[in-house]
């Protein structure tokens, strides 16, 4: 830079009041959170990310106020069938008739329907007594192989897996905080007990322990309703190490801060040196881990459903959808009982990636993008 | 040196020891055990007693579910104390895993036999990821927000979201039942082989489709470590130094990149090690390979504890020495690192 080019930037910068005024005419002010959000949207994945999971969240809990079809409910409309045979009659002139002898007759249910089929309308005694008309309904996806829509159950199993997820993530985002700022702030030997808890949960295998655990609900005979709860505990005490190990080592960190010498010199109570001046400082990292914590127990739920343990039969889940691919028949010829629901549980957790890695990179200030 | 790792090793074996109290109080806690499963049947038959179920309760160490009993039979499969029929300690300790109570094989034995198929499949498959994801995840990061890394990224976002019984399921759909190139399931086709040479190829062939699966549920993680390694070490001041003297782009990227992403690389190697020796537990599942997991999975569900406390403590021991073995890589490949703490 030359001399000259020097001296003409300072008379610039000391200029007179009519260039000032049109520098902050110029410039807007953008707060930090405007920042975060433009660099989000700026990011096509994230939008990507952002629409899939707006998308899976109408889908299943707005999507079964408006399904036609209940839960569990069984399209009995059906296909009646008749096993018949030949037979011979001599009638009194000694002609010979063949007559069709009916033998047999089933009526079973409308299972294994192709997608965008309806059913028929038909009859039912419900548990009243009652006779119950049943119009004809369409199927979108089909039934499957207990006659129950595909669709409908897509929309209840997500739900669950959803806001199971919500809760759990909700629980031991607190659980973790709570325990990391204590590890973190109070040091010593309560550091060294959470520290120590934190390193053997680490250390346990998770998806056999969650196995034996879900096979303890299975045996203790945990009533139906109560099965999400208790799942949720046992997912939310395996998974708060590592929101605790990230908030106790930001803790650490923080604490050494020009600014918390400040908060100690002021004589802040420790409540609000923490909850105040510490906790806000790792809430975009929280932000983030949450967000990729939702996808991860979308998984875990679905692998547990998938494996049978988890919620109950006859309650839809993702997981069990696709689990009845199991049987040959359905493997082979009937993947539209199957592959929407993994496909759901794709779309959900890469929606929760897709949002958590542009957070990522929108919450981080080195990132000049 | 010498000092730290004596003094995590003696860490570690305080954290397994705590970890495998948990472990065995949860797996004693299961409410219907090995015993109640399998002697059901008999028993609604009249074929057993009530009394011989007691006495074989009592057999396998089962009889007293009180927190006492459930301690003495902790500490007898510890081998601190003996079993009520003998008086010598014969546990962990001593180097005995105990019998395992579904497989009638000493637990050991049975790791050993079933560990190599899980083992062959997942080295294969691990040399496999690497040697894609390394390549990819580096020109990803170098050519940042280009077409390739868009593709590079969006797949590795698709990877890391799958869940693997259902790839599994899609793969056997495809490949095995609509295609017809692979068998569906199992490790072994039904027929006698002239020699074993034959036979040994068939079962590489029973396992190339879950060791595809394991690629590409893995590919992405590695790619998407690789890639963010990359990033930060084209962001370090050596790099600009090194552009500043007037290398060519090649040397800069695939000399003072690449052997200084590699550190962490390297580093997580060590850390696979459970997921080399454990076995794909769900993946075994849906194949039905009798592999480690797929055994373990078993014996999970019947109660056998004997071989869930093995599995599980193998688990733990692999992941303790895991952590260990790559804290130690990075003091060797990274020199700046020092460890004496």
């Amino acid at each position: 830079m030359t001399k000259e080019n020097m001296t003409t930037e300072i008379e610039e910068t000391t200029a007179p009041e009519a260039a000032q005024a049109s520098l902050s005419d110029n410039a807007r002010v953008i707060s930090p959170a405007q920042l975060v959000l433009r660099r989000f949207f700026r990011s096509k994945l994230s939008l990507i990310g952002l629409s899939m999971l707006v998308f899976m969240f109408v889908f299943c809990l707005i999507g079964p106020f408006f399904a036609v079809w209940g839960e569990a409910e069984i399209d009995y409309s059906s296909i009646t069938e008749y096993g018949y045979s030949q037979v011979e009659v001599k009638d009194a002139d000694g002609n010979t008739h063949i007559v069709y002898q009916m033998t047999s007759f089933t009526s079973s249910i409308n299972k294994y329907a192709k997608p965008f089929t309806r059913s028929q309308e038909y009859t039912q005694k419900n548990a009243d007594g009652e006779i119950i008309t049943y119009k004809s309904r369409l199927h979108i996806m089909g039934t499957d192989e207990n006659g129950r829509d595909v669709f409908t159950r897509l929309m209840y199993g997500g739900q669950k897996s959803i806001l199971l997820s919500l809760m759990t993530v909700a629980l031991y985002l607190t659980l973790g905080i709570l325990l990391g700022a204590l590890a973190g702030y109070v040091g010593g030997w309560v550091d060294q007990i959470i520290m120590r808890i934190v390193d053997v949960i680490n250390c346990i295998p998770s998806l056999p322990i969650i196995l034996i655990l879900a096979a303890m609900l299975e045996g203790a005979k945990v009533p139906q309703e109560m099965r999400i709860y208790y799942l949720m505990a046992i997912l939310t005490l395996l998974s708060w190490t590592g929101i605790a190990r990230l908030v106790r080592g930001q803790i650490l960190f923080l604490r050494e801060q020009e600014y918390m010498v400040a908060a100690d010199a002021l004589g802040l109570p420790a409540t609000r040196k923490i909850f105040k001046h510490l906790i806000p400082n790792i809430v975009p990292q929280l932000i983030v881990t949450a967000t990729l914590g939702l996808g991860s127990m979308i998984l875990y739920e679905s692998t547990l459903s998938y494996l049978g343990l988890g919620f109950p039969l006859e309650i839809a889940s993702w997981g069990r959808m696709v689990n009845s691919a199991t049987t040959f028949e359905i493997l082979k010829n009937y993947p539209h009982i199957w592959i929407p629901a993994g496909i759901c549980i794709i779309v959900t957790v890469l929606g929760f990636n897709f949002m958590g890695d542009g957070l990522r990179d929108a919450l981080d200030p080195k990132m000049k993008r | 040196m010498v000092k730290y790792v004596v003094k995590r090793l003696l860490y570690s074996l305080l954290i397994l020891i705590l970890a495998s109290m948990i472990i065995y109080g949860l797996v004693r806690c299961i409410p219907n055990d090995y015993i109640d499963t399998k002697m059901l049947p008999l028993l609604q038959n009249g074929t057993a007693s009530q009394e011989t179920i007691d006495n074989m309760k009592k057999l396998y160490g089962l009889d007293d579910n009180s927190f006492k009993g459930i301690a003495k039979g902790y500490f007898v499969w510890l081998g601190v104390i003996p079993p009520t029929d003998s008086d010598k300690c014969n546990g962990v300790l001593q180097g005995n895993l105990g019998d395992s109570f579904m497989y009638s094989d000493s637990v050991s034995a049975i790791m050993g036999r079933s560990m190599w198929i899980s083992f062959a499949i997942a080295i294969i498959a691990y040399i496999l990821v690497y040697v894609i994801s390394i390549p990819l995840g580096i020109q990803s990061a170098v050519h940042q927000y280009g077409p390739l890394d868009y593709g590079v990224t969006a797949f590795t976002m698709v990877g890391i979201s799958l869940p693997s019984f259902f790839l599994a399921t899609l793969f056997i759909k495809f490949f095995a039942v609509d295609l017809g190139w692979f068998p569906q399931t199992g490790l072994e086709s039904g027929t006698s082989f002239s020699s074993g040479f034959e036979k040994f190829l068939d079962q590489v062939y029973h396992c190339i489709l879950p060791m595809l699966t394991l690629v590409v549920l893995s590919v992405g993680g590695n790619m998407r470590h690789t890639r963010t390694n990359t990033l930060e070490v084209l962001n370090a001041d050596y790099i600009r130094t090194a552009r500043a003297k007037g290398l060519s782009e090649n040397s800069v990227i695939y000399k003072h990149v690449f052997r200084n992403t590699m550190i962490p690389m390297v580093t997580m190697m060590a850390g696979i090690l459970p997921s080399l020796f454990g076995g794909a537990m769900i993946l075994e599942q849906v194949f039905g390979l009798p592999g480690i997991g797929q055994l373990a999975y078993k014996a999970l569900t019947v109660g056998d504890i004997p071989f869930i406390m093995g599995y599980e403590m193998f688990l733990a021991i692999l992941s303790v020495i895991g952590t260990l073995l790559s804290d130690l890589t990075y003091a060797l490949v990274d020199p700046r690192i020092k460890l004496d703490r």
